[in-house]
């Protein structure tokens, strides 16, 4: 009997060392790291004081934009809306209700400012809930921007600061093409040097990618007849080219096509930004085609893409 | 004679409106990620983590039918190559990209994913029609497991590693007391 109580109380023995034993450690340097550990998914908060008469707080909650990914909207506006709750002590009469606004932003770029939040209405009797929305235009800059928030009370007018949360937006390859098809006069066979009546192809660049000399890429197809199918005018005969212009032009001397084959058009770029400027440089670039040669083997006919399928302008 | 004015006015209405709908029309689509070149998806050696990328048509007035093509990085990356309709005025339509890294390969490798979509385009509607296309890439960067930590910030072997022990002590306490009683009874 007193063997088994022995046994028993070993157990119990065993049992609260086990639980004692602590299950993280730190070490005296990890104080240089500051706090650590994973916070699970939860409202964001932050606190700023406003130094003043009486202590004041402000709290910021940003529950649905920080950390997250946002999408730009193709060649539009995005507009990002997102809850500032602002706290004091002294009651919600004492927060200044106009002076809570925030901005985006991001070194080397131009910010994205909402002057003023709007009062939604208060939480409880210290806390106001406010609903800021900032427009984000579809060539600003993919990367993470601060959200730099701002506010301050009646007792108290320095404008406090707070740029703790940031949140991440994303790449947007986009573009648009305009015609989206070529035509050509009557050409006689071994003709040279035929430019389409409705060039340029304009391309707008709908998005916020940059996309660099030689990604604009033109997959050419050859043209077959359409009365005689086995007869065609071979991609090879094409060049495209963003120069114009001169005699011969300038786009016959441009960058040879390859049948199904995506071709980067030579010193071809196309960088972000607000393509209604307009001027062919900002968030825009145009492609000028040229049909080389008339092969003077082929039949009398109309020659287009409805055989072999459409040619493809593409960015990479 | 009537009949051949007629005819001829309708075919000209019919030219001038099908210049008209060509001139008019654009072709526009976009894609998004969060992941690009120069903020790449970071993942282990042996795990497996599925990406979407997001298609959006927010220009035009008509439905785009997108082909996907994996042209890039198959030796990691698995996407299902079919044809996605963007409505007119959408963005987030979503495209699954499966990455899965082997689990002998080094850390700090590399793999560039490429993915290539391309509107469907008859190749009606004149000399050379046109479609667009855009290649999307990111990099995929090999990088050491992150320990399983739960939300208290206590790794899980750990607290799997004491209940296993505390099981076993459990186990041997009760097998030695049973034995004790069964001697006693003998």
């Amino acid at each position: 009997m007193n063997y088994n109580k022995r046994i028993f109380s070993s157990f119990i023995l065993i049992m609260f060392i086990l639980l004692m034993i602590s299950f993280v450690s730190a070490g005296f340097f990890d104080l240089a790291k500051g706090i650590t550990g994973r916070a699970s998914s939860q409202d964001t908060n932050v606190s700023i004081i406003v130094t003043g008469i009486n202590p004041v707080s402000i709290i910021v909650v940003n529950s649905t934009l920080a950390g997250s990914t946002v999408d730009p909207s193709e060649n539009s506006m995005k507009n990002i809306a997102f809850n500032v709750y602002v706290g004091d002590r002294d009651g919600v009469s004492d927060i200044n209700d106009t002076s809570v606004y925030v901005n985006f932003t991001r070194s080397g770029v131009t910010s994205r400012i909402n002057s003023s939040c709007n009062l939604v209405g208060d939480i409880n009797t210290t806390t106001a809930n406010f609903t800021c929305t900032i427009g984000m235009w579809y060539f600003d800059a993919p990367g993470v921007w601060n959200i730099s928030v701002y506010a301050n009370d009646l007792g108290n007018t320095t404008l406090v600061q707070n740029n703790s949360f940031t949140f991440s937006y994303g790449q947007l390859q986009a573009i648009v093409i305009s015609p989206i098809s070529l035509t050509w006069t009557s050409v006689s066979l071994g003709a040279q040097n035929q430019t389409p009546t409705n060039q340029p192809t304009l391309i707008n660049n709908t998005g916020n990618y940059n996309v660099t000399s030689g990604n604009i890429q033109v997959k050419a197809i050859n043209l077959h007849g359409q009365t005689i199918t086995t007869d065609y005018i071979s991609a090879g005969n094409f060049t495209a080219s963003n120069n114009t212009g001169g005699s011969p032009p300038a786009e016959c001397s441009g960058t040879a096509l390859v049948n199904a084959t995506d071709t980067g058009i030579t010193n071809s770029v196309l960088g972000f930004g607000n393509h209604s400027e307009n001027n062919n440089v900002t968030g825009q670039t145009r492609l000028f085609y040229c049909l080389n040669t008339v092969p003077t083997t082929v039949s009398s006919q109309t020659y287009s893409t409805s055989t072999a399928g459409a040619w493809v302008v593409k960015i990479a | 004679m009537i009949n051949k004015n007629k005819k001829t006015g309708f075919a000209l209405i019919l030219i001038v409106v099908t210049i008209l709908l060509i001139i008019s029309n654009v072709y526009a689509f976009g894609v998004s990620s969060s992941y690009y070149k120069g903020n790449p998806l970071q993942i282990s050696p042996g795990e497996t983590k599925t990406i979407s990328l997001r298609l959006q048509n927010m220009v035009g007035s008509e439905d785009m039918t997108v082909k996907s093509v994996l042209t890039k990085g198959s030796e990691i990356a698995k996407v299902e190559e079919k044809n996605y309709v963007v409505k007119a005025g959408t963005e987030g339509l979503e495209v699954p990209v499966t990455i899965s890294i082997p689990s002998s390969t080094p850390l700090n490798t590399n793999y560039e994913v490429t993915v290539s979509f391309s509107t469907v385009t008859s190749g009606q509607g004149g000399a050379v029609s046109l479609g667009t296309g855009i290649d999307t890439t990111f990099d995929v960067l090999v990088v050491p497991e992150t320990p399983n930590v739960n939300d208290s910030g206590v790794n899980n072997s750990i607290i799997f590693l004491v209940f296993g022990i505390i099981v076993l002590l459990v186990i041997i306490v009760l097998a030695v007391f049973l034995k004790n009683k069964k001697n006693k009874t003998k």
